[in-house]
């Protein structure tokens, strides 16, 4: 058997493996799934908010009708993973702005 | 993998609310409520403090009584009582590893006391993971290892001395090794100490004396670790040691006869010493060695011959129970024309001015560059809370933010002894902030105003400036400054003598830390596992830190570091054993066909190997796990292609579980509890 030989194998397996995890564990994959979907509408909105003009925790709230605290801990997501980044200050806030990729 | 599915699993679930910690925010009773509806749950309880006797024995007495085989508990950090509740569960006669314990003090209601409901909802969450991941608990044990009684001490001043000593007191060998031919280290180098006002090369020369003359210590100078192996308990280490380089009988005359002179960092470069020579009277060994560094390779004519030095370096190896790290600090350098360092001569640094105090003779006038000194102006704070974006970054690029701590009051020390020796003295106290935190430390402030000491504060970001005067002025210098006692007043304080004050800055002890797989903090300071719970553990079982190469420490709080890491290091090689986490990988040797994915991805030496053996009649080759080198990282978890391996208590089916149990919705099973 040749080195692509068993590569093939082991892709098989593991896309069986995959496949048998998700019908094990099928109803945590549904809920975790419409979770992340509603997140990412809601990391999309900020986003679209934020691209052109940095704002702060209470504008985003005020725009998205969202608490501020809900829209602190969506940024600090997207900020973990350098989706958004602060840009100064206004007042006593920190203005977040878009990371363009 | 043998989680056991036979026996009917009986869960004991306790909310604790952690005097109010968490049950200020999270409804205890609710989420005890709700999780007492969960299949395998046979009791669920709240109290007020379950880490205290009443609330261990609530625990202890539903395993005997209600024959609980699984114990979940909400509550504080892991961290913190974990231990604690082992130990309980033990007690009651079940293994301490059929527990699980729930972190909703820092992870829930710590975070979210902003959101009760939302609170209280996600311990549930927390605790059904918990409960879930409990239901496939396997009994374990602990990993024992035979250990060595044999310390290796890594540095000879005087945290390593005292950790030495400690450690030799306690019955265990102790090796001890210093990179430089003498022992002392800093200490040496300082004349009195705060706060007792002891002579500390009397402090120095007892605990010397101690430690050479303990039968179980040997001691090694020029010697550095060049090699580690193995794991707690039994470490094989490298050790390469330089020639002392003139013998015993020789060595006297050839420092006598040696001319060549080199900058003596003894008394940091204020003058020269032979490149043959001793730290400084009376050190120990006593014995003469040669600077290897600075020798120029050129005969020494002793009793007329020529003698040529030669340094042939011997590597010899040891076997050692634990390492204990005291490699010590360095004090800061200021750059060339910081303060005007090195460009002004009348700008010394606070280590450089005791040497120099210390090499006066009582009774002698405080003079300098041949000018009497009148004015002295002591600066706090050079190379330590600078201001990242405000202040240059260092060579490595850092910026030394941290607060060095001792030598607020070491310049207070100073300005006492000055005003002591040199009663005429005007001396000026430039300072950002006075830190005398320790006890007794605020009597040299309160001392120093009684003293007339002046003071002047400046702000971090607008530090002094130190200037040469101009030609014909009384004084050869000039410290500018904003004085925040006087409202941000500019003033020009006229000074024959500028001394700073500096910071206490890491060693470079990058190879150490590559060889011992320790770690540094961003300060590069080596880092302790916890401040608080295990303040002088490092990450690696067996290696304990030791004094300043964790942080600055005064000469006090050195020792105390230092006798902390020995009683650590007795503990642990005390009887002979040491006892690991069972939380290491393990293999199920019917599922692994010898890959060697997993040999690949391991970071750890020797952890997992693949080795030849006999299954149904063939020969296979199958991989294999020491437990001792094996930290439980789990890579290898992740890279075997036919789930092979488990660490164990941390297996794939617990965490499966327990993403299940997260993902469930937690809310629609409280709505139901009334």
């Amino acid at each position: 058997m040749t080195d692509q030989d068993l590569a093939k194998l082991a892709a098989k397996a593991r896309t069986q493996l995959l496949k048998r995890l998700r019908s094990d564990h099928e109803d945590t994959v549904a809920a975790t799934q419409e979770l992340l979907r509603a997140y990412k509408a809601i990391h999309r909105d900020i986003c679209q908010l934020i691209r052109e003009k940095s704002k702060t925790v209470p504008e985003i709230a005020e725009a998205l009708e969202m608490p501020a605290h809900e829209v602190l801990w969506h940024l600090t997501a997207l900020r973990k993973y350098d989706v958004v980044a602060e840009d100064g200050m206004c007042g006593e806030y920190v203005l977040y702005k878009r990371v363009e990729a | 993998m043998p989680e056991n599915n036979s026996e009917e699993i009986r869960i004991g679930v306790y909310t604790c609310y952690c005097g109010g910690n968490i049950s200020d925010v999270v409804n205890c009773e609710k989420v005890a409520k709700t999780l007492s509806q969960l299949p395998g749950v046979v009791v669920s309880r709240t109290d007020m403090s379950m880490c205290s006797d009443a609330g261990q024995s609530l625990i202890e007495n539903d395993i005997r009584e209600h024959g609980v085989n699984r114990v979940v508990i909400g509550a504080c950090a892991p961290s913190l009582h974990e231990q604690t509740f082992r130990g309980t569960v033990a007690r009651a006669g079940l293994n301490p590893y059929l527990y699980y314990h729930v972190g909703l003090r820092e992870q829930d209601s710590w975070v979210h006391h902003g959101d009760k409901q939302g609170a209280s909802c996600k311990a549930v969450r927390l605790m059904m993971a918990g409960i879930a991941k409990a239901r496939h608990l396997d009994p374990l044990s602990p990993i024992q290892l035979s250990a060595r009684r044999h310390a290796l001490v890594i540095g000879g001043g005087v945290a390593g001395l005292r950790t030495a000593r400690d450690v030799a007191r306690r019955g265990l060998r102790v090796t001890l090794i210093e990179k430089t031919p003498f022992l002392g280290g800093r200490t040496a180098q300082l004349e009195t100490l705060f706060p007792t006002g002891e002579n500390a090369r009397a402090l120095l020369d007892k605990l010397i004396k101690e430690v050479v003359q303990h039968p179980n210590v040997t001691i090694f100078t020029q010697a550095e670790l060049v090699g580690v192996s193995g794991y707690v308990g039994d470490y094989q280490v490298q050790i390469r040691q330089q020639s002392r380089g003139v013998s015993a009988e020789m060595a006297e005359a050839a420092m006598q006869a040696c001319e060549q002179m080199v900058p003596d960092e003894f008394n940091y470069g204020l003058t020269q010493r032979k490149v043959i020579y001793r730290a400084y009277p009376g050190c120990y060994p006593d014995v003469p060695a040669v600077d290897w560094e600075h020798y120029d390779d050129q005969p020494i004519q002793v009793n007329s011959q020529a003698l040529r030095l030669h340094n042939e370096p011997k590597t010899f190896d040891l076997n050692v129970g634990a390492i204990a790290v005291a490699t010590g600090f360095n004090p800061y350098e200021p750059r060339q024309g910081e303060y005007g360092y090195g460009e002004l001569p009348q700008v010394v640094t606070l280590p450089q001015l005791i040497r120099y105090l210390a090499n006066l003779n009582p009774g002698q006038p405080l003079e300098w560059q041949g000018r009497p000194v009148r004015d002295v102006a002591l600066i706090h704070c050079v190379g330590s809370r600078e201001i990242p974006g405000v202040h240059e970054p260092h060579e490595d690029g850092q910026v030394n933010d941290y607060c060095s701590r001792v030598c607020c009051t070491a310049t207070l020390h100073m300005a006492l002894e000055l005003r002591e020796r040199f009663p005429d003295l005007n001396i000026y106290d430039i300072y950002e902030d006075i830190r005398t935190y320790g006890r007794g430390h605020e009597d040299y402030y309160r001392g120093a105003l009684q003293e007339m000491v002046r003071f002047l504060r400046f702000h971090g970001d607008e530090r002094p400036e130190v200037l040469a005067a101009d030609l014909g002025d009384d004084h050869p210098v000039l410290v500018r400054t904003k004085d925040w006692l006087t409202w941000g007043e500019q003033l020009d304080v006229p000074a024959d003598l500028v001394v700073l004050a500096v910071g206490i800055m890491p060693r470079d002890v990058s190879d150490l830390i590559k060889l011992l797989k320790i770690s540094a903090g961003t300060d590069r300071f080596l880092l302790e596992v916890h401040p608080k719970l295990q303040p002088v553990e490092t990450a690696v079982p067996g290696v304990v830190l030791s004094g300043t190469a964790q942080g600055p420490m005064t000469v006090q709080e050195s020792c105390a570091a230092a006798s902390a890491a020995a009683a650590k290091i007795a503990v642990l090689l005390g009887q002979g054993q040491v006892k690991l986490e069972p939380f290491v990988a393990r293999v199920d040797l019917g599922k692994c066909d010898g890959t060697g994915a997993c040999v690949e991805v391991c970071e750890y030496e020797d952890a997992i190997a693949l080795e030849v053996m006999q299954i149904d009649g063939r020969e296979v080759k199958r991989a294999v796990v020491t437990p001792a080198n094996c930290s439980g990282c789990g890579g290898c978890v992740s890279a075997c292609p036919n789930r092979a391996i488990d660490v164990q208590g941390w297996t794939l089916r617990q965490y499966e579980a327990m993403v299940d149990a997260l993902a469930f919705e937690a809310s629609e099973l409280m709505e139901v509890v009334p």
